[in-house]
């Protein structure tokens, strides 16, 4: 059976980033057929990511921040054999959606584990929402969008709401959630590393979109408060000095050791 | 005692260096801020170390601005030696405690101080004549030194010799120092056993002007006071009147004749009869001077010299590097007081700055000329030229003011700085060697500068030496033991260290307390208390530690007390792992005990032992009812604390029974995947150092210059770790000395356990440190397919190396002596060379599964211990 066919779709107005991304997916799927969709005028991620969607030619699609960096050269091998188990996967997301903030739920119903970095700084910080389940946590309602990988048919089934959320934020929890609700399968992948160049932001405009999320999933959420961005006991981080430091770091042992304290203790801090 | 009901009353900011022992001037200014508060007044101590017996709080910032929140108006108190007034405060008064310019420091004072003297001698030193006030605080514990009760009065025999600063001492009286028993700085070490000395001596020799003396007499030892620099009264203060003896009180002579001695022992109970009425008026002093400082006018803003404006704005444009209005400032300064030295020593510093350095030195010679005794301008003088890269003439000035004022001990970093960069190291570790012996305020300073360097070059004979003068430092003290186990000093001299080390702590409840048996079936709460990182082999074991302890039986806790924890890799995974962290790095003793006891700790793990971040303090207060020590050091174990050790490291019959003893060595090795490379048959033997050169002493060098001499063709590659050209330079003179062509060796920096492993590819035989534990390098050999020449090792902390190889089934490379270490090296140099085979296999046979293993059988150990099962 021949290897599927893969799709990145990149939104980026930033050559430089578009560059960059590009080059770790040539990269990574040297040796698999793929095409690399380039969106430079999208007028919100969810129309660039729909316009990806009807452009693509993959069986599965990968929907790609221009400023991650995936680690791992297995990455295309393991999101093929999972997709004919999950119909949506992710890297960091939760069991449990509370409100318009994956991670709001805390512990223990968040998972994955994501590396920051950001320009200027010389450390990697490593972030683990949770790895109780290796290599792949099931069971997942929605997903962080910095990168999302669906089957062709699942991303054309459930699509994005580019009316609703026209911006840059909140598209990709309701998508993967939207997905959920739909009855599909949505799983976090613990065991690929990936650096992500930014950590999120919850400015005003995020407030604007949670509560049009809040608006369309009320029925849903446990807490409807748009404002509420902070998880509590939600995630435990250590600086690294680089990434081969990062790689020796990123063991499913220590993984889920850490899991398992910060799931006692969330109030530790890492030596600074 | 102050009115209760006056709510008005200035408190106290007394300026002082750290409180010693040996020091009367310090302890004076210390015990002032004490019974100022008895007093009922409030009084600070503005220091970094303090005698705890004493009830002197340190001058805090809070404390600061709390005063000034209320407009408090302090009073600062500072000894005569000091310049200005640093604290800045409205009210300045100066406590002089010797003859003022003696010991460095300001000759003169602002009118608006109130100069307090703890002599009248020093009365006639100071110009002005009103508001003067004697304060002598009694700094002599009388409970102590005295003749009471004194069976070995009348059956005095001996003499004691006190030479004090005087290096010369002995040199210029040697058949006194033949016969007599020597007081030194450091012994004896307690004002007991001093006192024991005193008071059955006939006679003690004095080169110093030292409480020494008075505690003498007090004792009813009568003292000759010997001819020196340090008991002649300087020129400049001489009174024809008087004689030229510095300590002048009843008991004390000049002479040695039986007479004098008799009558100098007569005087004894007469001084004892002043010396007590002296404490008597203490109190009457002491409410007088109260009442004045209370009263004061506030002190000129800027009190210290009252320099004009001019002299004031041109030192302030210097320190801004504004050179051209600074020199504008000072010329007026000259015009208008042409008397005044100051000036001509900053327009020398300027001219030094500007590389004018004709002029500078036509500056200097005026403001000497104005001010001969002044040796500081001179001094200061050579700083600034050696700011500037003018090393010789910095060495020249610095030389010459050390020259004529020995005791100008601020000036002697530099001077060794100087004499460092004129490429004279050997004679700059030297100068500061002995400057370092002797009490002073920047004996500190020079302590730490002298540690630096010999760490710099790796010599770790001289280091612990140097930290152990460093006792009020504890980290200091622990980092001398510990390395103390890589020399060859007998075991037992380390053992009495680590008593000695101890010993304060033991009070504070260090023995292990019973365990409380705690609730059956919860986890139990374990910390690990973690001072250096950077040892891999230690914080390895502590990550698979926390890795593999089960969590439905512990919940672990690390205290983080590595200042550089946040920078280090496994620091920072054992962050993540660890049920919860304890940063404990600039936190006091008594906020972290309290968040031990919010985590309810059960069992509390020292994990590395003796070194410069050393936490025992906090190990010894915690109320923590199991305390256990694992060391590659075990010497807590002289103190009674029980260890964690590897059974395999302990000589027959050694296992006590509090020990915890894990299978083998008790290490956790994590060794990278490396390809080993086969021997090049026709290449020269090359023998490798690859444990750190911090782990080799002196002679541990001689011994590999001896093999390599003796050994022609071969060559020898040492790692220097994180060290650098000057541990370079100082290894090789070893190898030079045996007549070494130094192109046989080859330096390299190994680090981590990976760059390790890749220099052992370059090596076909090890040599194991002589002494102590080695690291991670000899594990890192034995994984890459190489042996190495260890001795079998007689103390606990030196038989790793041997018990590795045992380990291995290597014992023929195990040498009883250094002279078989030597000549088994020697063999391996002749071909063939023997290769055992298949060391991977045996060491990954001994590691297999070890970190969960090892893990488990802790957590067994460790429970049953708790629960008082084993």
């Amino acid at each position: 059976m021949p290897a599927p066919r893969i799709s990145v779709i990149v939104c980026s107005i930033d050559a430089m980033k578009f560059a960059r991304v590009s080059e770790c997916y040539e990269r990574l799927l040297a040796d698999r057929p793929h095409e690399i969709i380039g969106i430079h005028d999208a007028t919100s991620l969810a129309e660039g990511y729909n316009r990806g969607i009807a452009h693509a030619s993959g069986d599965i699609l990968v929907f790609s921040h221009d400023d991650i960096l995936i680690l791992d050269p297995d990455f295309p091998v393991k999101i093929s054999e999972r997709l004919k188990v999950y119909d949506v996967l992710g890297f960091a997301g939760t069991d449990k959606l509370t409100n318009a903030t994956w991670f709001c739920a805390g512990q223990p119903h968040t998972y994955g584990a994501v590396s920051h970095g950001k320009p200027g700084k010389s450390h990697l910080t490593l972030d683990v929402f949770g790895v109780s389940d290796w290599p792949t946590k099931g069971g997942i309602q929605a997903i962080d969008g910095f990168c999302m990988v669906a089957t062709r048919e699942t991303a054309q089934a459930i699509g994005f709401d580019a009316a609703t959320f026209d911006g840059f934020h909140l598209y990709d929890l309701d998508f993967s959630f939207s997905a959920y609700l739909a009855g599909r399968k949505l799983g976090v992948c613990c065991d690929i590393p990936i650096i992500h160049e930014s950590s999120g932001n919850f400015a005003d405009q995020h407030r604007h979109y949670a509560e049009r999320f809040i608006d369309k999933y009320n029925d849903y959420l446990e807490n409807t408060n748009a404002g509420a961005t902070n998880g509590e006991s939600a995630w435990r981080t250590i600086r690294l000095l680089d990434h081969h430091a990062l790689l020796r770091s990123w063991q499913p042992d220590l993984l889920k050791r850490a899991t398992i304290a910060m799931r006692r203790d969330s109030r530790s801090t890492a030596p600074e | 005692m102050n009115d209760i009901y006056t709510s008005h009353r200035r408190p106290y900011y007394i300026y002082a260096p750290d409180y010693v022992r040996i020091s009367a001037g310090i302890k004076a200014l210390h015990l002032l801020c004490h019974y100022l508060n008895k007093m009922g007044e409030e009084a600070y101590v503005h220091t970094q170390q303090t005698n705890l017996k004493l009830r002197t709080p340190l001058l805090t910032d809070e404390v600061r601005k709390r005063h000034a929140a209320i407009d408090a108006q302090p009073i600062a108190v500072y000894p005569e030696i000091l310049h200005g007034n640093p604290l800045n405060t409205k009210h300045v008064v100066r406590y002089i405690l010797n003859h003022p310019g003696l010991l460095g420091g300001p000759k003169t004072f602002d009118d608006s101080e109130l100069l307090i003297c703890y002599h009248s001698e020093f009365q006639n030193d100071v110009s002005k004549i009103n508001n003067q006030l004697i304060l002598t605080t009694p700094t002599i514990d009388i409970t102590i030194f005295n003749n009471e009760d004194n069976g070995h009065d009348d059956k005095r025999s001996g003499y004691l010799i006190y030479p004090g600063r005087y290096s010369k001492a002995r040199e210029e009286h040697p058949d006194l120092f033949d016969k007599g028993t020597v007081i030194t700085y450091q012994w004896p070490q307690t004002h007991e056993e001093l006192a024991a000395l005193l008071r059955k001596s006939t006679a003690l020799y004095c080169f110093s002007n030292s409480a020494i003396a008075a505690e003498a007499v007090l004792c009813g030892c009568p003292v000759v006071i010997m001819t020196s620099p340090f008991t002649v009264r300087p020129k400049d203060f001489h009174d024809p009147d008087k004689i030229d003896g510095f300590v002048e009180h009843p008991g004390i002579s000049s002479g040695d004749s039986v007479a004098e001695l008799a009558l100098a022992r007569q005087n004894t109970v007469a001084f004892q009869e002043t010396h007590r009425k002296e404490r008597q008026d203490f109190v009457t002093q002491l409410a007088q001077f109260i009442k004045l400082s209370q009263e004061m006018q506030a002190s000129a803003p800027t009190a210290g010299r009252a320099p004009t404006n001019a002299v004031a704005a041109g030192i302030q444009a210097f320190n801004n590097a504004d050179n051209d209005t600074a020199a504008k400032h000072l010329s007026t300064a000259l015009a208008e007081a042409p008397e005044d030295p100051i000036p001509y020593v900053y327009l020398a510093l300027i001219s030094a700055r500007s590389n004018l350095l004709e002029e500078a030195e036509n500056f200097i010679q005026f403001a000497q000329s104005l001010a001969p005794e002044r040796h500081d301008f001179v001094a200061a003088l050579g700083e600034e030229c050696l700011k500037n890269g003018h090393n010789r003439d910095a060495l020249r000035y610095l030389q010459q003011a050390v020259d004529k004022q020995p005791d100008l001990f601020p000036a002697y970093p530099a001077l060794a700085e100087a004499l460092r960069l004129n490429d004279r190291q050997d004679q700059a570790i030297h100068l500061l060697n002995s400057a370092a012996a002797i009490p002073s305020a920047a004996q500190e300073q020079i302590l730490g500068l002298l540690l630096e360097w010999l760490a710099t070059q790796a010599n770790i004979d001289a280091i612990p030496e140097v930290c152990l003068r460093l006792r009020n430092h504890p980290g200091y003290q622990a980092l001398g033991i510990a390395l103390l186990t890589r020399t060859g000093m007998p075991p037992e001299r380390i053992r009495a260290e680590a008593r000695h080390y101890v010993q304060p702590y033991l009070a504070s409840g260090l023995t292990a307390s019973m365990p409380n048996r705690g609730k059956a079936g919860a986890p139990l709460v374990i910390a690990f208390l973690v001072s250096d990182f950077r040892r891999e082999q230690l914080s390895g074991r502590l990550e698979a530690l926390l890795q593999h302890l089960p969590p439905e039986r512990f919940i672990s806790v690390v205290l983080y007390n590595d200042p550089q924890a946040g920078e280090n890799e496994t620091a920072q995974r054992c962050s993540l792992i660890n049920d919860h962290s304890l940063i404990t790095v600039g936190r006091e003793d008594i906020d972290v005990l309290q968040a031990m006891r919010e985590l309810d700790i059960q069992i509390l793990v020292d994990m590395d032992g003796l070194g410069v971040e050393h936490r025992l303090s906090l190990f010894g207060a915690a109320d923590v009812p199991l305390k256990l020590s694992w060391s590659d050091t075990p010497l807590l174990r002289e103190a009674g604390i029980a260890c964690v050790r590897g059974a395999a490291l302990l000589n027959e019959g050694e296992a006590s029974d509090t020990d915890v003893l894990l299978p083998g060595l008790g290490e956790i090795l994590a060794l990278p995947r490396m390809e080993t490379s086969p021997r090049v048959a026709a290449a020269p033997l090359t023998f490798g150092c690859l444990s750190s050169a911090v782990h080799f002493s002196r002679d541990c060098w001689e011994s590999y210059a001896l093999i390599l001499a003796r050994a022609p063709d071969s060559r020898l590659v040492v790692n220097l770790g994180e060290l650098g050209a000057s541990a370079q330079e100082f290894i090789s003179t070893f190898f030079i000395a045996q007549g070494v062509d130094l192109l046989r060796l080859d330096f390299i920096h190994a680090t981590d356990i990976s760059s390790l492993c890749t220099a052992w590819n370059l090596v076909d035989v090890g040599l194991a440190p002589l002494h102590g534990p080695g690291d991670m390098a000899l594990p890192a050999a034995l994984w890459m397919e190489k042996c190495y020449i260890a001795l079998r090792g007689d103390s606990s902390w030196s038989r790793r190396p041997g018990a590795l190889l045992r380990q291995a089934g290597q014992d023929q490379f195990l040498a009883d002596s250094v002279e078989a270490y030597i000549a088994l090296a020697c063999d391996l140099s002749r071909p063939p060379l023997p290769q055992p085979p298949g060391l991977r296999q045996k060491l990954q046979d001994i590691e297999s599964g070890q970190a969960s293993v090892l893990t488990l059988t802790f957590a067994d150990l460790i429970e049953q211990r708790y629960r008082g099962d084993l």
